[in-house]
């Protein structure tokens, strides 16, 4: 086990030292390699933004158009674990940048918010396995704002302050925002389990 | 995708999606590429689209120039100097179609094959298969002797029309119809530049006045071309104020008799004379060898401007006369008109230029020696801006007679 994980690791390595270089040369052969690294990690982030397959597809390859053309300006580190992290969260944000600007395109502004009845569940443990397409059900429930804030600032690591200006809204309404969509996620959760209890018995 | 229990579900939520990856589905990179592809900026597209009308436009008169050769006949002289023959064949060669295939050569191609006869000085004659299989662009040769007789033997490789075909004969069939489409290229490319004088007889409010100059000529196409010149121009042109609009001037007559008088001066006309160089430039459409239509507008330079005012004078007079029979006095009122001309010290239009005339005209050529031309182009030149608003009547019209060369 721990024989494969290094070689996974070495050969990411060979991958990023490779990247590094064509970046230098301008090499845009690299393109295809990066793509088929990257795609399904992107896929992942553009299914947190939006339901539809296909356009979170539609997302994942505009974020890649992007990315391919400003890259060859990326700032190239030495080291290659570091440099493997920025660029990966330089796609991210590529990514949720591009699909926000998909949700604006296709639907009305951000501006709906739901009010939650019930808001008083502020901690929840997790009792079974947690799965991502049980998760991700949970995250659509959400309001787009309040999805969009949980996901950038607490899975992306977008700081408030950022999230305002690029969802142009007040940094105290993301905090807000943030807080109810924590709250809700919870709610739902408990609700599931709870459906889930009375199935089982 | 699992999570480890007992944590509370936000930091679970967290790590998991942080985490979560899909599966590459093959065939993402090659969709990609494709879109890549169709993604090309506008500039680009545009250019693709400049440039396929462009190919099309000049491969368009070689295709069809290429098929009028195919009929053709050829001489060559030293052939074998200029590409390598195969052995056997004479240097002295005329491709010509054979009687046979005279069908098959005027309608061109037949599943991709053409018949061309191959005659020798010595009556020697060969036809020769040109095979163009729709797979690739790659012309194949077959040989054939339909004579025996005479040195045209060529020891060419019986081949079936499918089979690749030495370089060599490839080089040889090209090499004979680039050289007929160049002589007939070099026999018929005319010069795009056209150079001539020109005689400009303008008539103008029943006046004649002339005019002549030089001309040029770019052709842009078969159709269109543009056409400047130089030329200087006299005009004769006069303004009438009309009857009713004379300006009264002071009195400047001497009473007659005892009546008294009023001696109004009225101007009645204007006479200009202007000499200028009129530049003109022309959009010309042939609308076949020998008719054309021109429109453009003239520069329109004025050197000099005379102008002569015509005035009447007119004298009402009231006078007494003594009958002599009954010795009564009657008075009556009489008109004493007078005309006269004297040269205006106005001359607002010398030393300016403007752009000056709208012309339109429609001409005829003659050829005359080849490369001569005589045109007849009847002219009318309509003054526009600071021109039209002058009280000069400026509009003209005439004959150009045009020689060129």
């Amino acid at each position: 086990m721990e024989v494969k994980a290094q070689g996974s690791i070495k050969k990411t390595n060979l991958l990023f030292q490779d990247i590094n270089d064509a970046l230098a040369a301008h090499d845009h052969r690299i393109q295809e390699r990066i793509y088929k690294h990257y795609w399904g990690y992107l896929m992942g982030v553009a299914s947190r933004y939006i339901k539809d397959r296909n356009l979170a597809k539609e997302v994942v390859n505009d974020s890649f158009v992007k990315a391919f053309k400003g890259m060859y300006d990326f700032k190239r580190l030495d080291d290659l674990e570091e440099f493997q992290k920025t660029f990966k969260a330089w796609l991210a944000k590529i990514t949720v940048r591009t699909a926000l600007d998909k949700i604006r395109i296709n639907k009305s502004p951000l501006n709906f918010v739901d009010t939650y009845e019930n808001l008083y569940v502020d901690h929840v443990e997790i009792n079974n396995k947690l799965h991502v397409d049980d998760i991700l059900k949970l995250l659509f429930y959400l309001p787009d704002l309040h999805r969009m804030v949980f996901n950038m600032y607490e899975i992306e690591g977008f700081s408030h302050e950022e999230i305002s200006k690029i969802l142009v809204i007040p940094s105290s309404s993301s905090r807000t925002y943030l807080t109810r969509a924590k709250q809700r996620l919870r709610e739902l959760y408990l609700k599931m389990n709870e459906i889930a209890d009375g199935n089982s018995r | 995708m699992e999570t480890p229990d007992k944590k509370e579900l936000i930091d679970g939520i967290s790590a998991l999606l942080k985490a979560h990856e899909e599966p590459y589905e093959p065939g993402s990179w090659e969709n990609f590429s494709k879109q890549k592809k169709g993604r090309r900026p506008a500039a680009i597209a545009w250019i693709s689209i400049a440039a396929t009308i462009a190919l099309i436009v000049t491969a368009f008169p070689i295709i069809l120039k290429d098929n009028k050769n195919e009929s053709a006949i050829v001489n060559i002289k030293n052939s074998a100097k200029k590409a390598p023959l195969k052995e056997g064949i004479a240097e002295d060669v005329k491709i010509i179609p054979h009687e046979k295939d005279e069908q098959i050569a005027k309608g061109g191609h037949i599943d991709g094959t053409r018949n061309i006869a191959v005659k020798s000085e010595n009556g020697g004659r060969r036809s020769i298969n040109i095979v163009q299989p729709d797979t690739n662009n790659q012309i194949a040769f077959q040989s054939q002797e339909i004579n025996d007789a005479g040195p045209v033997k060529a020891n060419l490789p019986q081949q079936s029309p499918v089979q690749p075909k030495p370089v060599q004969e490839h080089n040889i069939m090209d090499f004979l119809q680039k050289e007929t489409m160049v002589a007939q290229v070099k026999e018929k490319k005319p010069s795009k530049w056209n150079f001539g004088i020109e005689l400009l007889p303008t008539v103008l409010q029943n006046k004649v006045n002339l005019g002549a100059g030089i001309t040029t000529e770019f052709r842009l196409s078969k159709s269109f071309s543009i056409s400047s010149g130089i030329a200087y121009v006299a005009l004769d042109a006069s303004k009438n104020p009309g009857l009713n609009s004379g300006r009264n001037l002071s009195p400047d007559s001497p009473p007659i008799g005892l009546a008294s008088y009023s001696s109004p001066k009225r101007l009645v006309s204007t006479d200009a004379n202007i000499s200028g160089i009129d530049i003109p430039l022309s959009l010309t459409y042939n609308l076949n060898k020998k008719l054309y239509t021109s429109i453009g507008v003239s520069y329109f330079n004025v050197l000099t401007e005379t102008r002569n005012n015509r005035y009447i004078t007119e004298l009402e007079v009231s006078r007494t006369l003594k009958d002599p029979e009954t010795g009564i006095m009657e008075t009556f009122r009489t008109k004493l008109a007078e005309e006269n001309a004297e040269a205006s010290p106005e001359s607002p239009l010398e030393g300016n230029s403007y752009l000056g005339f709208f012309n339109l005209s429609i001409g005829h050529k003659q050829e005359v020696f080849k490369q001569y031309h005589i045109v007849i182009e009847p002219f009318l030149k309509i003054p526009v801006g600071k021109l039209s608003n002058e009280d000069l009547q400026l509009s003209n019209g005439g004959v150009k007679l045009r020689f060129t060369f």
